[in-house]
């Protein structure tokens, strides 16, 4: 999965041409169909996507290409602008969904898209024979399909939220974007599929909602069908010790000793300590009897010993066991650096940045690296005068009316 | 109705959450899906431990059954074979070879243990796409690791920047990008007609949709804490309690034309600002007029009032408000499945909804080895003598039908 060598070796998508008028919500999705081949044009609006004033954003740098969100969630995209809410722009937008395959679409109240209609879902200026695949926090029918919603407001709505955070409360939400990029994973299947198909059945509406993906999840339907709910489920212990988190001289050490055998896994990790040598102990439901005094004593076990040594123990006896990592210990660990899982890029007036690279590896070139996240307009002339046939003139009046 | 993967067969073994939603997955959009069980060795999710609390079932073979994993297996049909017997391995290869994709998330080395590896079953099927499922990939000194997901969750930062372990999290977010892989792999095999091996691991994808913790990490040498639910780039973000119990609302503004208009919406005009500085000095009044008004409002009424007032709020769902939320019903979500042995349950719809080939269930989840005959006829075109002698063997399992 190196820099592209001029190695021609086909890739699923290669020849497939994806326009993305999506934000937020859409840029993880696109950024895996990229990075399967396809020539992927976002575009956004002349003033530049909101991404790009969302941090983290590297030190020191400012202007349209400081963000690092905005250079990871566009890689292997081309980047043009225009000003797709407005009805002039239709026939720019016809040109471009001339030659395209599938145009990607998140309208919104806030954000609307010339040419549709959010009634009838039709797309004026798309071809008959073109997908479009739309992805919104509700989905396009339905009561809340006009509301608004941030992450955080989505992953409040989703059901996964209720349960996680201090008993007391407030429920946390996930870091990151974790649950609006799964919605995009789910997209970016749904695209493959309809285009995988579309020989058989033709081109097809997509509408994905992120409020179902995440709503489908840990069988909340069934589980609530079966059993009802608890009014609130935070903050309950999962398992017996020596499941949990256990201080080292290096760090915290991650346990979870679900199955009977995990406990003689974990004496053995520890070297079978005195301390632990009851017999009785092998019943787990006494160890959860005597929890707190258990606790301190594994803690005052565990406290001098590295946890980087005690883990290939741990594993090798059969314990399902971890360094609780930071994110930057995460990242210097030997396994990622291994799978190569962080790559540098070079980034104009930014300089050289880490990456996380495409998550899954294949026997064959499925995936390249082509390209880092486009400057703002920066493929303008290159896909409208060079491309689509528009001329120069054509550009400069554009800029001048505000449009691109 | 056509499906979008219509006539891809996949074999699967995938077990537990990440094994089976992939299986699934697979099958409700199209794929005739095989779940492969040995009898001996059925789903751990069969056991009554996953019946949280309800009495113990059985299917008429004996084989214990949970709603759960009824859920978890619906719209595939169930294939009994033991590929821990000579014969059974034997089989599994003949039907490799009329398949399209293979599934495994098994520990490290079963596969090659079994002679069934992506490089020995490619030379019985020069096009077959197979799938690893694991913790920490295939390769890599750390390959060979147990782990259950909170263990990838603690291992990849996720505990320590959220304070909170969600267990099987991230078996999702590795599913999602499986079947997406398979699905761009069948189309490279159509294009080239080379087979793929996919090594898809839950802690790499965890890292592709944590990446901006990692960035900011790596390249400001800031490592992330925890962070709450402050949202860095709005100048108003929070979950606040609203009245009635445990009930909460999450509200961001992102600019400051939201802040204006949450001012206006509290009737409080003298907070309105011009600047993020200023709105960092008054975010404590905004968020006390807040939570004074939020204290006789219920989640819902609040999130609806400031939804009209053009602001991103909403309820902190629990089960029952996604049980009864009356947007996924309208648009078709719950689906009632009678799952025989466990009873009647309501299940989630596919969300890949395609207006001609939408994701959808196909069927209720199968009993243990209740497609193992007609499989075995139908795929390989087996006669009753050959099927009775793989079953002397031992190498299959043939559900009553009764």
């Amino acid at each position: 999965m190196g820099e592209d060598t001029g190695d021609v070796a086909p890739q699923p998508l290669a020849g497939v041409r994806i326009v993305d008028f999506g934000g937020e919500l859409s840029a993880y999705g696109t950024k895996l169909l990229a990075a399967f081949g396809a020539d992927l044009v976002k575009v956004e609006l002349p003033s530049g996507d909101p991404m790009r004033r969302k941090g983290p954003i590297k030190n020191g740098a400012t202007g349209p290409e400081a963000s690092l969100s905005f250079a990871y969630y566009h890689t292997d995209k081309r980047g043009i602008t225009l000003d797709f809410r407005r009805d002039e722009a239709v026939p720019v937008l016809e040109r471009l969904a001339r030659d395209a395959d599938v145009v990607v679409i998140s309208p919104s109240l806030r954000v609307p898209l010339a040419g549709f209609d959010d009634e009838a879902l039709t797309l004026s200026w798309a071809p008959r024979d073109t997908i479009v695949a739309s992805i919104t926090p509700f989905g396009l029918t339905g009561p809340y399909r006009h509301r608004r919603a941030t992450h955080l407001v989505s992953f409040a709505m989703s059901g996964s939220m209720n349960k996680v955070g201090p008993h007391e409360g407030p429920p946390v939400v996930i870091p990151a974007r974790q649950h609006w990029d799964d919605a995009g994973s789910h997209f970016a299947i749904c695209v493959l599929a309809a285009l995988f198909n579309r020989p058989a059945v033709g081109a097809q509406l997509v509408d994905l909602s992120a409020h179902e993906v995440m709503a489908l999840r840990d069988d909340m339907y069934d589980r609530f069908d079966q059993n009802g709910a608890a009014v609130n489920e935070r903050g309950r212990a999962i398992g017996f010790p020596p499941t949990g988190i256990w201080p080292c001289a290096d760090g915290p050490l991650d346990v979870a000793a679900h199955q009977r055998h995990h406990w003689t896994a974990f004496l053995k990790m520890l070297d079978n300590p005195d301390e632990l040598s009851e017999e009785s102990l092998e019943d787990p439901v006494l160890r959860m009897e005597i929890h707190d005094g258990l606790a301190e004593i594994i803690s005052n076990l565990t406290a001098p010993l590295s946890r980087q040594e005690l883990v290939p123990k741990g594993q090798a006896a059969g314990l399902p066991c971890c360094m609780l990592y930071t994110p930057l210990e995460f990242s210097q660990d030997e396994q990622t650096i291994a799978r190569e899982l962080f790559v540098e890029s070079e980034r104009e007036g930014v300089g050289r940045i880490a990456m996380v690279d495409h998550p899954v590896k294949y026997s064959a070139p499925l995936v390249r690296r082509r390209r880092n996240a486009p400057r703002l307009g920066e493929h303008n002339h290159e896909v409208y005068v060079g491309e689509l046939g528009f001329t120069d003139d054509d550009l400069a009046s554009w800029k001048g009316v505000g449009l691109a | 109705m056509p499906e979008s993967l219509d006539g891809v067969r996949v074999l699967s073994f995938g077990a537990f959450v990440a094994g089976n939603t992939t299986g699934l997955m697979l099958a409700e959009l199209g794929c005739d899906v095989l779940k492969i069980e040995a009898r001996a060795r059925p789903e751990v999710l069969r056991q009554p431990a996953y019946a949280y609390g309800r009495a113990a079932a059985f299917e008429p073979s004996g084989v214990p059954q949970t709603y759960l994993y009824a859920g978890l297996s619906r719209s595939t049909r169930s294939l009994s074979l033991d590929c821990y017997t000579e014969e059974g391995r034997e089989l599994f290869r003949r039907l490799v070879a009329v398949t399209d994709v293979v599934v495994e998330n098994f520990g490290m080395k079963v596969m090659a243990k079994w002679g069934c590896a992506f490089d020995d079953l490619r030379k019985i099927n020069p096009r077959l796409v197979m799938l690893s499922i694991s913790g920490y990939g295939r390769t890599g000194p750390r390959a060979s690791y147990l782990g259950y997901g909170t263990n990838i969750a603690s291992y990849v930062g996720m505990k320590h920047t959220w304070g909170v372990n969600h267990g099987t999290h991230f078996d999702y977010t590795a599913s999602a990008h499986a079947v997406g892989s398979v699905v761009a792999a069948l189309e490279q095999v159509r294009r080239t007609g080379e087979g793929v091996y996919i090594d898809v691991a839950q802690v790499d994808c965890a890292a592709a949709v944590q990446a901006p913790l990692y960035l900011e990490a790596m390249v400001n040498g800031n490592d992330p804490g925890y962070t709450g639910n402050e949202i860095a780039d709005s100048p108003f973000a929070g979950v606040f309690r609203c009245a009635g119990v445990d009930a909460w609302l999450a509200l961001e503004c992102e600019d400051l034309d939201d802040w204006r208009q949450l001012c206006e919406f509290l009737s409080r005009p003298d907070l309105i600002v011009s600047t993020e500085i200023d709105a960092a000095l008054q975010r404590p009044q905004l968020e006390a007029a807040l939570v004074e008004w939020l204290a006789n409002q219920s989640k819902h009424t609040a999130a609806h009032l400031l939804q009209k007032a053009g602001l991103a709020a909403g309820a902190v769902a629990g089960n029952e408000d996604i049980y009864r939320d009356p947007h996924l019903r309208e648009r078709g979500f719950a689906v009632e499945i009678d799952q025989i042995d466990v009873g009647r349950y309501q299940y989630a719809q596919s969300a890949h909804r395609m207006s001609k080939t939408p994701g959808h269930i196909r069927r209720r989840g199968p009993r243990l080895g209740e497609h193992t005959d007609e499989v075995l006829r139908t795929w390989l075109d087996l006669a009753d003598d050959e099927i009775d002698s793989y079953e002397a063997a031992g190498a299959i399992f043939r559900a009553p039908t009764s």
